[in-house]
């Protein structure tokens, strides 16, 4: 079977977070195919899981120093900050009916195209349930889903290099937490490509070995194709919906 | 867990997305099975449709005039379909505070709102029976 491949994108926050539910829709009007992107963030940018509370957990005043966006996503899960210079970040988007019903189920085959890019790569990485990936106990990748008019969409990151100490200003983290200690700790759950390869791939490469991923985990050729005039037109209506303060603020 | 291991009510009535129905004087109410909250996980957020809204009855292709709402599990977000056509008169409030009822009570106090419905009669032909929906569970295995 053929899914589609979109080229690699460079975007702001609230045109990937549009062009992702664009796909969603249209996929579930059955007039988008299935479809894997990779893509970046520019500038860099903080996203929120859909329901929760911007307050609580961003800190709006080093965003605003930084020039660091935030926006609010479909999915759900936590708080994110996705570095422009340290992260590649995927969006698949499919029927329903083309994967399990159950939600653990679809993250392990779609996290697999993770796995297996990174062992492309020379990482031996694993799915760790519910939805992240590992290597050697640290998380790697982390995902988000929604389930949606008969459509799913799932996205999530692939730490190439990210600054986890400006991740750190910027979500909301309790005082007593912001120690060295703290932050070293992190440092020991998380991990990154840069660091479990002591060199440094370029985004281009680290595509190339997640298509060859998705391929195998999907079991499905990834055709190389372009977004559509309706996918685009969509996605630019719905831009301001994710770039308005009323879909920032919703709680 | 097997299709049988799930409570299915007698006498509510079923879509295929799992959403159950109960008839009242006037009105249905609303809520999600046992096998939809199981499937689901634990449920941190439910997002409710504002009163007055009209929604559409599930059906092929889905659309977002369908859509109830919204359920954030640990898992995911996830839409709640209406089984029926009508306008919402009535929403759980409860579930703002509490979500996680949902899961210890589907069919009571987790219920999700109350529709008036355009047209019962028919549209309810096209839902299952407690016995059907029990098959149909056994039958997605």
């Amino acid at each position: 079977m053929n899914w589609r491949l979109l080229p690699l994108r460079v975007d702001d926050a609230f045109m990937s977070m549009a062009i992702d539910e664009a796909l969603l829709i249209l996929n579930a009007e059955k007039k988008s195919p299935n479809t894997v992107r990779f893509w970046r963030w520019l500038p860099s940018a903080v996203s929120l899981g859909c329901f929760q509370s911007l307050e609580r957990e961003v800190d709006l005043e080093a965003a605003r120093r930084h020039g660091v966006d935030i926006v609010r996503r479909i999915t759900g899960g936590g708080a994110v900050f996705h570095d422009h210079q340290g992260e590649l970040t995927y969006s698949l988007v499919c029927g329903e009916e083309d994967m399990p019903r159950d939600i653990v189920e679809s993250y392990k085959i779609i996290c697999d195209g993770i796995v297996q890019g990174l062992k492309q790569l020379g990482i031996p990485a694993e799915f760790r349930p519910i939805n992240d990936v590992q290597v050697n106990g640290k998380k790697i990748s982390g995902s988000a889903q929604t389930r949606r008019w008969g459509s799913l969409l799932q996205h999530g990151t692939i730490l190439i290099s990210p600054d986890v100490r400006l991740m750190f200003e910027l979500l909301k983290v309790s005082p007593e937490k912001i120690s060295d200690k703290f932050i070293s700790s992190v440092f020991e759950r998380v991990t990154t490509i840069e660091r479990e390869l002591g060199r440094r791939p370029s985004f281009e490469q680290v595509r190339e070995a997640m298509i060859k991923g998705f391929e195998r985990a999907l079991n499905v050729d990834l055709v190389e194709g372009e977004l559509t005039r309706a996918e685009l037109d969509l996605a630019a209506k719905l831009r301001p919906k994710y770039a308005s303060k009323e879909w920032l603020r919703k709680r | 867990m097997g299709a049988s291991e799930y409570e299915v009510r007698e006498g509510l009535f079923y879509s295929k997305e799992h959403e159950w129905l109960k008839v009242e004087k006037g009105q249905v109410r609303v809520g999600i099975t046992d096998y939809a909250q199981d499937k689901l996980g634990d449920v941190v957020y439910v997002e409710l449709p504002v009163v007055g809204r009209k929604v559409k009855q599930i059906g092929e292709p889905k659309n977002r005039d369908m859509e109830l709402g919204a359920v954030e599990s640990v898992k995911a977000v996830s839409t709640v379909y209406s089984p029926i056509s009508g306008t919402v008169k009535e929403v759980n409030s409860t579930l703002q505070e509490r979500p996680e009822i949902i899961n210890t009570s589907p069919y009571d106090e987790g219920w999700i709102c109350v529709v008036v419905p355009e047209d019962l009669d028919k549209e309810i032909k096209t839902l299952m029976d407690a016995k059907a929906y029990s098959e149909y569970l056994k039958n997605l295995g």
